[in-house]
């Protein structure tokens, strides 16, 4: 679905729309669309040939045409924001997975989105590493980002999310906006089953 | 081999610079219309990419002879009059770009999709994401086989002598043939194309080894 929301992959049926871009519409110019909404992967997928700080400011000067020193400066502000200030020059592969997924949080954020979509950004993550990941995301979803997760990390979603979709098999099976309630009573059988397995697997 | 440098040495040394001279051009041209060909064959659109695969199967697949052969022989009598040398060059040009555009191709392709996927999704175009993210990765990628493809070129250029082309090999059957040693001359030859062919194994083995241990200063 979040590949859908972003134009990665094209909706055979039905309708989508993402801040006013209707997506199943051929003529909608997905560059556009894709300046509000920004994407963080299950694999970072960092430029691999750019700094860090490079992998930041490069969306901001040749997409927003902003200048150089302007979008340096956001960037290091970034790079504070995710605690990782002194790894500016560094190269990607020099970095842990969750400071690589730190970094791709602030290149996204560096764009200025109406929305950041996540797609299971811990999976790829030693569970060390998880818990910097979510602060960082909590920090965001505080300043009142409006953010789209896919996750496993249940607490997370729980304690951050104003909104729980249920999903198996690219179906929608719960969609329910009272979160604690979702959490301790679901109504769909699969989410019960889902549920009572995570918990006691916790 | 000695007596033949004294004698012919200025014939061999200005088939060395026709050689060096077509390779040079065929170098410059294949690069260009092989990394063409190659954004042809990857486009997300259908038709370049059929025109990119039709062009590489087609030339890469039909001897560099025969291609030539078509430039000397063939294209005057419908256009303009050509001779050896341009289109030798030209010949190796065609047929070397359809090499590199399948190594440029498979170089690109070996880049993660992710990395198309995080700049696209960053906003970027596709020209963008290629000339920003996933050019400069496939460049270091594709060295070392382009390396190759080179060095085959410089030796290729030889099929100039069958087209009076006045390069290295031609001059080279001339001497043989006029002097009868054809040991010392084809030795001579070889030494010659060492002169060129060497010096790039070692510029592309430098290049490989630099690239690998450090990263992307741009």
């Amino acid at each position: 679905m979040l590949r859908c929301i972003n134009g990665l992959e094209l909706i055979s049926s039905g309708q989508l729309v993402v801040n006013n871009f209707d997506l199943a519409d051929k003529k909608t110019d997905m560059n556009k669309m894709r300046k509000n909404v920004e994407m963080v992967f299950q694999h970072f997928n960092l430029y691999a040939n750019k700094t860090v700080l490079q992998n930041i400011t490069l969306g901001p000067t040749a997409v927003l045409k902003q200048s150089k020193a302007q979008s340096e400066d956001e960037a290091k502000k970034l790079l504070d924001l995710v605690g990782l200030d002194n790894k500016a020059n560094s190269f990607p592969d020099q970095l842990s997975g969750g400071q690589q997924q730190r970094v791709a949080i602030a290149r996204s954020l560096a764009m200025k989105p109406k929305a950041l979509l996540f797609d299971e950004p811990t999976s790829a993550l030693d569970p060390e590493m998880i818990g910097d990941v979510l602060q960082v995301m909590k920090t965001i979803a505080d300043q009142g980002m409006t953010m789209v997760v896919v996750t496993h990390e249940m607490g997370f979603a729980q304690e951050v999310g104003d909104r729980i979709v249920f999903m198996d098999d690219g179906r929608i099976l719960e969609d329910r906006k009272d979160v604690s309630e979702f959490f301790k009573q679901p109504e769909d059988k699969r989410a019960q089953e889902f549920l009572s397995k995570v918990i006691k697997h916790i | 081999m000695f007596e033949i440098f004294q004698n012919y040495g200025s014939q061999l040394w200005s088939g060395f610079g026709y050689t060096l001279l077509s390779s040079l051009y065929a170098l410059i041209g294949s690069l260009v219309i092989g990394t063409l060909f190659a954004l042809f064959e990857i486009s997300p659109i259908k038709p370049p990419r059929v025109i990119g695969k039709i062009y590489v199967e087609i030339f890469r697949n039909i001897p560099l002879l025969v291609i030539a052969m078509i430039f000397y022989i063939v294209v005057p009598q419908y256009f303009a009059k050509i001779d050896g040398f341009t289109a030798g060059t030209i010949g190796l040009t065609i047929y070397t770009s359809a090499f590199i555009a399948e190594t440029v191709r498979a170089g690109i392709e070996s880049v993660d999709v992710g990395q198309m996927e995080a700049a696209r999704s960053n906003g970027m175009t596709y020209i963008q994401a290629m000339r920003f993210i996933i050019l400069p990765q496939a460049i270091k990628i594709v060295v070392p086989p382009l390396g190759n493809q080179f060095i085959n070129l410089v030796k290729n250029s030889s099929v100039l002598a069958f087209l009076a082309g006045f390069d290295l090999m031609y001059q080279g059957n001339i001497i043989a043939s006029t002097t009868f040693k054809t040991t010392d001359t084809y030795f001579a030859v070889g030494l010659l194309y060492l002169i060129i062919t060497l010096p790039m194994s070692y510029l592309m083995r430098y290049l490989e080894k630099k690239w690998s241990t450090e990263g992307d200063e741009a």
